[in-house]
Order: structure tokens, then sequence, then C-alpha cells
């Protein structure tokens, strides 16, 4: 019994032991690192497919600076951007601000044609892209979303999260390549905060932030609420490709697709976009999250040249940024109650709870605020919102 | 002006001691002289209690010490002499005849030097480590597992690329070009925990040499360096079992003599199987899963006077769960899963024909099978993607050994049967299984050595090797288009090689030499040539290979890698054989290096010769080393410059070069490197030793821009390995404590080993890297051991 004892404390005092190590072992933390760019590089970011909404092609420049915490881009102005269809067919770009060139309204790539992007620059200098097919993207065809009170790994610490998983059936011929992108719809109250200061409504339609002197003192912040319904659009951040290679002509299970912080008690609208995209925007993707996002471990694989799909036609030499990418979208809008989270404390959208202006006496104060369409926010109930 | 000191403290001493007792007093008195002559030697310091009264011998050699009635400690020291240490509990005044031993009678302590008792300055080769076991077992060790890789990298010219290597980097080699040996049979993952504790059973190891200069033609097949690991023969007459529980694993060793002095087996183990109590000291540990083990035996057999048969085996195991590996992006799982493990087995046959003449034969076999596992979401299934290599060996030589000759000639075989990678989705029906065409290859080898003494002055070492390499079928390559990048464009057909037929065959001369001259007694130079080829390596674009890494056999398009390695040494050996220290200088040069495309995957890879691309390297440095080798205090202090660059340039394209075929640095090139041990043996009941490391900080690749995708930003990187992370250093301490018991004839003997890995807790970086988080992009560091790691081993032994 006595040996039992000796035994099981043996144990336990490695288990301390290995749990100390694992704290220690394998940590990761921000590091000062002065970058020190020297490459002014052309950058050519544009995707097109088949949906209904603002299609456009992004010149920006990256100039170079020695201060390692600004990442500075100039606009490419007055340039030529077109669009050559199966080899024939132009369609231009127009101009619209700071290097934004939209694609005609309405214009949509069809499944089978060729799309080739042609850009002529104010200097001069003619940059072509391969030939993209635009590919014909399965549906998808399930989904499963699983609350994971452990759902984000942010440093040592976890977010809760739902983990939303699709499913799709691949295409009988190989040479398929996914992309999964999304955008999450989350019911905003909060349509204006004042740091130090208070909302007043005019000038309409925006409003603005009066400062008042001695809120300002105290770093008072005030949210305002929204005038009507509102919600917040986000982004993915990650980089989400696939390729058929192991699953070929078969059903792809449960892709881990999106993974949804727990911001808020009311449920959310996440709108996954599928994409067949060509081998050569595959593996640029993948070579980019490679060394932006899957990276740290203890074995990454040092980060080379990214090789994208244009090239200066006089100078193949020239380093171009970005790919120009062709892929049929396919769309799932779900609905998340949040009623599955138990016991979890949200995060909320700003980070924090909103802090209100108190009313005043006579119900004057505090107003609310305009809902103003933009990326980011909009009035418009999103597509799958169920009341 | 000493003497008023002295009479001083005592008559304060007295004062204190009659105010508490009048008979607190005795006198240490005694004579010291030399353990040989007898002669007395004068001006000897002898010290009581560490400093609070010293006394120096007269011309009789003789000394007197009153001291309180307590336990005393007397320590004598005199130049050129070991100190001479007693511990005195005497109630009446004591005598003492001290015999003092001559440092230089002392037998050396073998702390780095060959297995031969050979010095360094008069060994006919260059570039020959090893760290006696017993000293590996004193110096200070990761968590307090005795660790053969660990301590090599406390050695000039041999480096990793941080604490989670899997492996080590010789003289601007990579892991892959070291041929490591345990007993003959091929270790390819030489670690367990992926880098953290080396996969050789501690315990039963007798010795190991690193052939980093000059190579045996005996051995064959790696471009960079050998690590030959013996285990220990068994005990033939006495029952021998030794062991220990460190925080990290458990082991046992035991040695069974069967037939007294004839037959004979060992038996060893290690295990470190706790972690499935991990969860519930903690939920958060619940994603961690480690387990590994190994464990080895040696039969000895002495068939009479003239035969003798060995059979070693080894086995090791391993599985782990971890997210800092990475994942396999093309298979949908809830986390990655690494299992592997290595089955080696050596039968040894020796002949002694003659005391001139003796012949070996060796089987060996190696069989090495890492799995990676990927358990699915919701369902109980697990998808597999298994590997294995499978090593079969058959190798005669014949000894020599007449007048100024020692003479070997040899034949070798080698069959390598190689699957690099197979997806086995189990129950998954949406995932095809994947399988990749086996390889087949022979390597053979053929050579003779001789050392000759030309005179006493100048011996050489003059051997050749030859080898011949055979990839054979059946099998299929692809036939591409030729100067053009090897990918899908330039396909212009498929082939097909029958079984039994050669696809493609390499081979050469090895010739290798080394010279001794002696310039004194205590003097030498040393000059050195050798040529390796290598047919088998790693592919993987990883940092340091993963144990899932694919080892790949040369073929049609992958050209074996040769390296011609240039030395020269300058050896010198103080007086008395105390110190020691040594200049070495080298220049390697390597053809068909390995480097990797952009992106390069080689998982279940049809055609790798798609994603790699092969160049050169030049690699040279210069390498100090200065040891202490008798005394109270032993140890090594060394300094290495060394330089390791690649240059790759197959073709005019951008995607057939790197750096713009210009050179760069290799991804372990650490140009500065300096490392220090210092064993302080305190009798024969404790010791302390240090490690102090030093190194430049490996390369690592920082952007030289920034490019949008769908308006978010991310670095572009262009130049590879155009930065540094910061230096490396690392100060640890360890304390052991033999036989705590005291008692010299008991059969069981413990000590305990105390060990403070990192102990000024730097947070030595293992990598940096750029990261983007939500929109921003930021800069990490990844830390290994970042605090000071404290251990606890208990070892015993019993004969």
């Amino acid at each position: 019994m006595g040996r039992m004892k000796i035994i099981f404390n043996v144990l336990k005092t490695k288990i301390y032991y290995i749990l100390v190590l694992c704290l220690f072992i394998a940590c990761v933390e921000p590091f000062e690192l002065n970058v020190i760019t020297t490459e002014t590089i052309l950058i050519v970011d544009g995707t097109i497919d088949d949906s209904n909404t603002d299609q456009f092609i992004n010149l920006k420049k990256f100039i170079p600076t020695d201060n390692s915490n600004s990442i500075r881009y100039l606009p490419e102005t007055k340039a030529k951007v077109t669009i050559i269809e199966n080899g024939l067919n132009v369609v231009n770009c127009v101009e619209n601000t700071n290097g934004y060139y939209y694609l005609p309204l309405g214009f949509k790539a069809k499944v089978g044609n060729k799309y080739k992007l042609r850009v002529e620059l104010a200097d001069g200098n003619i940059y072509e892209s391969s030939d993209e097919t635009m590919k014909k993207t399965p549906p998808i065809t399930d989904y499963t979303v699983v609350f994971d009170p452990k759902g984000i790994k942010k440093g040592e610490n976890y977010v809760p999260a739902h983990l939303v998983y699709v499913s799709t059936k691949d295409d009988a011929a190989p040479g398929d390549n996914y992309m999964w992108t999304y955008r999450l719809y989350e019911k905003q109250t909060v349509c204006k905060t004042c740091e130090g200061g208070i909302f007043l409504t005019s000038p309409a339609p925006l409003g603005k932030c009066s400062t008042v002197r001695s809120l300002a003192e105290d770093g008072v912040i005030y949210d305002y609420r929204c005038d009507g319904n509102c919600w917040e659009v986000l982004y993915s951040e990650e980089l989400n490709v696939m390729s058929d290679a192991l699953s070929g002509g078969k059903e792809i299970k449960n892709r881990l697709v999106a993974k949804i912080p727990f911001y808020q008690n009311n449920g959310f609208v996440v709108q996954i976009k599928q994409q067949n995209v060509s081998a050569g925007s595959f593996q640029y993707l993948k070579i980019l999250g490679n060394q932006s996002q899957n990276n740290g471990t203890l074995v990454d694989s040092p980060p080379a040249a990214l090789i994208g799909n244009l090239k200066n036609i006089k100078n193949s030499t020239e380093a171009v940024g970005g790919y120009f990418m062709v892929g049929e979208a396919v769309t799932k809008s779900i609905w998340v109650d949040r009623t599955d989270t138990k016991d979890a404390v949200p995060i909320y959208l700003m980070g924090r709870a909103a802090v209100y202006e108190p009313a005043n006496a006579d119900g004057s104060r505090p107003p609310f605020a305009p809902c103003i369409k933009t990326n980011t926010r909009t009035p418009l109930k999103p597509e799958g919102w169920p009341l | 002006m000493k003497n008023m000191k002295n009479i001083l403290l005592l008559l304060l001493l007295s004062l204190f001691a009659t105010k508490v007792n009048a008979q607190k007093f005795i006198i240490i008195s005694g004579q010291v002289s030399d353990s040989l002559s007898n002669e007395p030697l004068v001006g000897a310091n002898v010290n009581l209690n560490y400093g609070e009264q010293n006394a120096i011998t007269d011309k009789a050699g003789k000394f007197n010490i009153t001291a309180l009635k307590k336990e005393n400690i007397i320590v004598v020291k005199f130049v050129g002499y070991k100190p001479w240490r007693i511990t005195l509990n005497e109630k009446n005044d004591v005598k003492l005849d001290i015999k003092l031993f001559l440092v230089s009678n002392d037998l050396e302590e073998v702390i780095v030097s060959s297995k031969n008792q050979e010095t360094n300055v008069k060994r006919p080769i260059l570039g020959v480590n090893s760290i006696s076991i017993k000293t590996l077992n004193k110096i200070p060790s990761a968590l307090g597992e005795v660790d053969i890789l660990r301590g090599l990298q406390m050695l000039p010219g041999v480096t990793s690329v941080g604490e989670a290597a899997n492996g080590v980097n010789i003289r601007g080699g990579a892991t892959d070009q070291n041929l490591i040996l345990l007993d003959d049979a091929p270790i390819f993952n030489p670690t367990h925990m992926f880098g953290l504790f080396s996969a050789f059973p501690s315990e039963a190891v007798a010795s190991f040499d690193l052939y980093k200069g000059n190579v045996p033609t005996r051995f064959g097949g790696r471009a960079a360096a050998v690590l030959d690991v013996s285990l220990a023969n068994p005990s033939l007459d006495k029952f021998k079992m030794s062991g220990g529980i460190s925080m990290v694993s458990n082991r046992l060793k035991m040695d069974i003599p069967i037939i007294k002095d004839r037959l004979g087996i060992s038996l060893s183990g290690r295990a470190a199987f706790n972690d499935f109590l991990l969860p519930l000291v903690s939920p958060k540990l619940d994603n961690i899963k480690a387990k590994f083990g190994d464990a080895s035996s040696k039969i000895f057999f002495r068939v009479n006077s003239k035969n003798t048969l060995t059979l070693s085996s080894y086995g090791s195991y391993d599985f782990f769960q971890t997210e800092i590996l990475g994942t396999i992006n093309e298979i949908n799982s809830t986390n990655t899963q690494y299992k592997y493990r290595t089955i080696n087995n050596t039968l040894n046959w020796f002949y002694a024909i003659n005391n001139n003449l003796n012949f070996q034969t060796k089987l060996i076999s190696s069989d090495y099978s890492p799995t990676t596992l990927l358990p699915e979401l919701n369902v109980d299934n697990k998808v597999k993607i298994k590997s294995g290599i499978t090593y079969k060996q058959i190798k005669t030589n014949l000894n020599y050994f007449k007048g100024k000759h020692k003479l070997e000639v040899g034949l070798d075989a080698i069959n390598y049967l190689i699957n690099p990678g197979e997806l086995d989705p189990g129950t998954n029906q949406n995932i095809t299984p994947v399988f990749t065409q086996h390889e087949n290859a022979y390597e053979l080898g053929a050579y003779v050595q001789d050392e000759i003494e030309v005179s006493d002055k100048f011996v050489i070492t003059a051997g050749l090797r030859y080898s011949h390499f055979l990839n054979m079928g059946p099998g299929s390559y692809r036939i591409y288009q030729a100067g053009m990048p090897r990918d899908e464009v330039s396909l212009l057909d498929t082939a097909y090689v029958n079984k039994g037929q050669v696809q493609k065959s390499y081979g050469g001369f090895e010739p290798r030499v080394g010279m001794r001259y002696q310039l004194t007694e205590r003097r030498s130079l040393k000059f050195g040539y050798n040529l390796m080829r290598q047919y088998l390596q790693v592919i993987t674009n990883t940092t340091t290979p993963l144990p899932t890494s694919r080892w790949k056999t040369s073929d049609i398009y992958i050209k074996p890698q040769v390296s011609s390695l240039y030395t020269m040494g300058f050896f010198q050996e103080l007086p008395d054989n105390v110190y020691e220290y040594s200049f070495e200088t080298y220049l390697r040069q390597t053809k068909n290096i390995v480097d990797y495309k952009p992106g390069a995957d080689f998982l279940l890879q049809e055609y790798p010769e798609s994603q790699l691309l092969q160049g050169k390297n030049k690699s040279y440095g210069f390498e100090f080393m200065l040891s202490k080798k008798k005394g109270e205090l032993t140890g090594w202090i060394n300094y290495t410059y060394s330089r390791s660059l690649n240059k790759v340039n197959e073709g005019p394209t951008t995607s057939q070069q790197i750096n713009q075929g210009d050179w760069y640095r290799a991804n372990y090139d650490r140009p500065h490197s300096a490392n220090a041990t210092v064993i302080i043996n305190q009798g024969t009941h404790h010791d302390f030793s240090f490690n102090f490391t030093y190194s430049t900080g490996r390369p690592f690749t920082m952007p030289q821009g920034y490019i949008l995708f769908q308006d978010r930003s991310y670095p572009f990187y262009s130049l590879r390995n155009n930065a540094r992370i910061p230096d490396y250093h690392r100060l640890d301490f360890s304390w052991n404590i033999y036989n705590p018991s005291m008692d010299p004839a008991k059969r069981w003997k413990g000590n305990w080993n105390f060990t403070v890995y990192n102990l000024y807790g730097r947070k030595n970086a293992y990598s940096v890297f750029l990261k983007n988080q939500g929109t921003a992009i930021k800069a990490y560091k990844l830390t290994v051991f970042g605090a000071p790691i404290l251990s606890l081993a208990y070892n015993f032994k019993f004969q």
C-alpha cells in the first residue's frame, strides 16, 4: 500500500513537472523586428467571378521604407486596364479612385471562358496575365456548425467560437482547386462611438462627435444606438484553399471554412463563398498562406519569392505582386442562433460592452446614430437573416 | 604578519571558547609528503573549514592547527598535486600522515578523445571527437536525460538549427549528410519527441566516435560525417543492474551472464508514458500527447578462443500529438499525430585467425516506419499516411597488423527498399487511397585502407573506397524537355523499367588520406583529404526534417551528393599531459546538394524531381579547442568560425534558381560558436559541472516588401536567408551526488543528479517569423526552452 502511494506520488510529481514544462516549451511571443524593405513592387489585386457585386481590379505600388511599422502603398492611377475574354472580347475597366479600376456594371464572367488581364501603366510598362479559365464550382451540399469554447487560439488563451464546416461534391475530373472565403453579418446596436465628447446628429446625414472638455479630460467614451436595424460586416481573415488531389471526384467532407468568435449572444449569418480556382492560383495562395498564417511551427518552410501570373512583357524577371484570379462563386448563407453557447462569455464586437450616454431628464439625449452603408456596415437585412 | 593574524584569531577563539567550555579545542597536526617518493612537501597549503584557518607546511612538511572540537574539514593543496581532503570528527588531538598524488601520475580522465588510448597528438587522422559516457553523465543535460546529440553540440564544428532540431549539422553539412550508426545499423531518425531527446539508449551505450574530418574507408554513403555509437557488451561474469528515474523517463539495464565467461545478454529499456494523466491535472493539457520509449539488447557469445558472435538489437517508438508541427491541408482533420518506430538488428561474427589477422562479417537490418495520423471530426477514424525504409546490409572485412602496417580491406552491400508514402483513408470513403512508387536500390562498396608508419615522425593513413549505386526497377519515370524546368509543361513522356533492370547507376572512387607529422614529442601537424558520395537523402524543405520526412535514393534526376573535404590541424600537448590544444581548419565542397523550389511539397509526391533543385555547397571553417584532461577541474573550451553557403542555378528561369543563382547562406550557417564545459570534481561523492554555449543566430528570410491580396497585406519575400535571428547563448549547471550512503562496500550504489538547463533563463529564439493577425502583420519569436528548467534524476547501479 505504502509502495503504491510512493509510485503515485512519483507519478504526480512527474505530471506537475510535465505541466510546468509544457508552459515553457515552445512559447511564441511578439518580437521587435526592424523590417527594412528594399523593393518597389507593382501589385495587381483582382478576382473576377459571376456574382452580382461590383467587380474591380486594384492597382497599387508598394513603396519601400526603413520604418518597419508602416506599410506604404501608392495607388497606380491613369493606367489602362482591360480584360480580354477568349482572346477576342476586350472589356475596358474604368478608373474610379485610388487605383481601383471597375469592370462595367453587370459584368459576369462565364464558366468555360478564358480571361486575360492586361495593364498598361502611365509610364508605358505593359503587364499581362496568363489566360485564366473560369471553372465550374460545385454547390455546397451540407454544413455543420459546432460551438467550441476553445475555438480560436489567441496567444496562450482561447476565444470561444463557432466552427463552420462545409461539404461539397468534387467534380470527377481531377485538377479542381477550391478557395473559401466568408462574410459575417453580426447585429450591430452601436452605430457611433465618441471619445471625449458627445454625438450630435447634425450635420445630416452622418452627424458628428463634438468634444466636451470634461469628458475628454476623464477619457470618457460614449456609444450611441443605431437608428434602425444595422449589421456589421466582417470578412474572413485567413486564406483557405485546398486541392482535390486526395479527394478526386468524391465528397469533400467537413472542411473547416470559418471560425466565428463568440462576439455576442445575438445570432449571426455567415455567407460562405466557395470558388473553383486555377491550379496556378491555388499554388500561389497556398504559398501565401504558408508563409503568413500557417507558419510559426518548429518546421516552417523558409519563405520564398512568390511568382504570380502577371508579367511585364518587356522584362519577365520583374517581380509583380498579386494574382489575377477567375472562379465561379457559389455561396451559402448560414444562420446560427448561438443558443448553444452555455456559460461562455462573449467577447463583444467592440472588444468591450457598450457604454451609452446617460439619458437626460427631458429625454432629448442621447440621440440615435445613423447606420451608414459601407464595406463593413449595412442597414440592409442580409440574406438568410430569419426575422 | 600571517602568524600574527593566526595568533590573534586563536586568541579570539580561545576567549570565545573559555566562555563556553574550557575543553573545546583539539590540535590537528601532520606531515605532508609525496605519495611515491615520500619526500616531505614544503610550503603546501593546509586549509581548515574552507578558510577559517590556513597553515603552510614547514621544512619537514609538517603543520599544526588548533581547531574547535566539532566536525572539521581539512583540505591540503600543493601545486602540481591532486588536492587531498578529509572530514574529521575527532574528540582528541589528531595526527595525520598525508600523501599527495602528482597530477601527472594520475590516470587521464578521458573526456574528449577517442576510444583507443591514443592521444589526439599521436593519432594519424584528423577531426575525430568523442566524449566519454562518464563525462556525458556528469555534464548538464536537458531535463535530466543523458543525451549524446546534445553533448556533441558542445564540441567544435557541431551545431544545430536550434533546440528542437531533429539532428545536428557538422562542419556545414545538412542533418542527413551524417551517417548515424548504432552498432553498425543506421538510425534514420536520431531523436525522440521531435528533437527534445536523442534516441540512443544512453544506459546501454559504451562509447561513440564522431568522424568529422578523416572518415575511415569502411564507412560510406553520407557526405559530411559519421557518428559511430557502440552498445556495451554484456558482462560475462557478474549480474549487474543499473537504471534510473528522471522527471521524464524511467530506465533500466541488466547484464545477465548465462554461461560464465562465454555467453551473456544485456537488456536495456527506457520509457516515458505518463502523458495520459495530463488532462487530470489541467484540462488545458488535454491536447498534448507524448509517449516514447526505446530498448536495446546485446547477446555476446564466445564460441571458442577464436570466434565470437554478437547480436545487437534496438527498437524505438514515439507517439505525439501537437499543433507546433503544422498540419496537412488536403485532409480535413481535428488534429495531427505522429507515430514512428525503428527496429534494428546487427549480427556480428568475429574470427581471429591469428594475432595479426582477423576477419569480421556483419549482417545488418534496419526498419524505420513513420506514420502521420489524422483523426476526423465526429467519426472514429484516423486517416493514415504511412512511409518506411527497409535497409539490409552485409559487410565483411579483414584486418591485418604487421610491423609498420595496419591494413583493412572490406566489401559491403546495402539494399534500400523505400515506401515514399501511402495514404490509407481508413473508413473514410471520400478520400482516395494513394500509393507512390516504391524505390529499390543497391549501394555496393569495396575498400582498402592502410596505416603506415613511414618513420617515427611520419604516419600516413591512405585509403580508397569504391562505391557503386544502382536504382532498380520495376517502376516508371518521366522524361522532360532538356534544359527546361521539370514540370507539367516540359513533360514529354513516361518511361518504364522492368523488375531487375537498372533505371540509373552512379559510382566512383572515394580517396581518403590522413597524414601526421610529429614536430616534437608533444606537437604534431596533420593533413587530411576525404571524398564521400551520398546516394540517399532526406528531401524536405523545412528548417529541420520532420520524423515523417521523406528519404529518397538517387535516381535519373537526383544526382548523388559528392563532397570533398580538405583539413589541416595543429595539435599540442602541454607537459604532464594535463592540457591539450588544437587548431583545425577545413574546406568542404559538395556537389549536387538538394534545395527546394518555392512551395515545394513532397507529401505523397510521385515526382519529387519537379519540386527540387540541385546546386553546390561551400563550407569552410576554423576550430580551436583547449581541453584540460586531469585534475580536480577538467573540461574544455572551444571556438569555431564556420560558414556554409549554397548556390543553386540549374537554368536561366527564375524557377530554376534560388536567390538569382548567387551564393546564399545555408539554413544552419552560424559563423561564430563557442562552447565551454567545466567539471569540478569534488572527491568521490560529488561533482559540479557547467556548460556554456554561444552561437550566432541562424539565418532566416526577411520580407523585402509587402503585397496585397483581396485588399489585405502580406509580406513579400525574395532573397532567401537575408537576415539572422538573435544570437543563441545558454548556461547549464549540474550537480551529481554519488553514493550518498557513503558505504563503498554496498552492492547497491545510487546517485542523484540535479540539473538546471538554461540557468539564466534566456529566451533564445528558435525562429523569427511574420504572421498576419487580423489585418495587421506582426513579428514573433518562437522559443523552445524559455526559462530555467530544473530537473532531478536518480540513478543506481547494482553489481
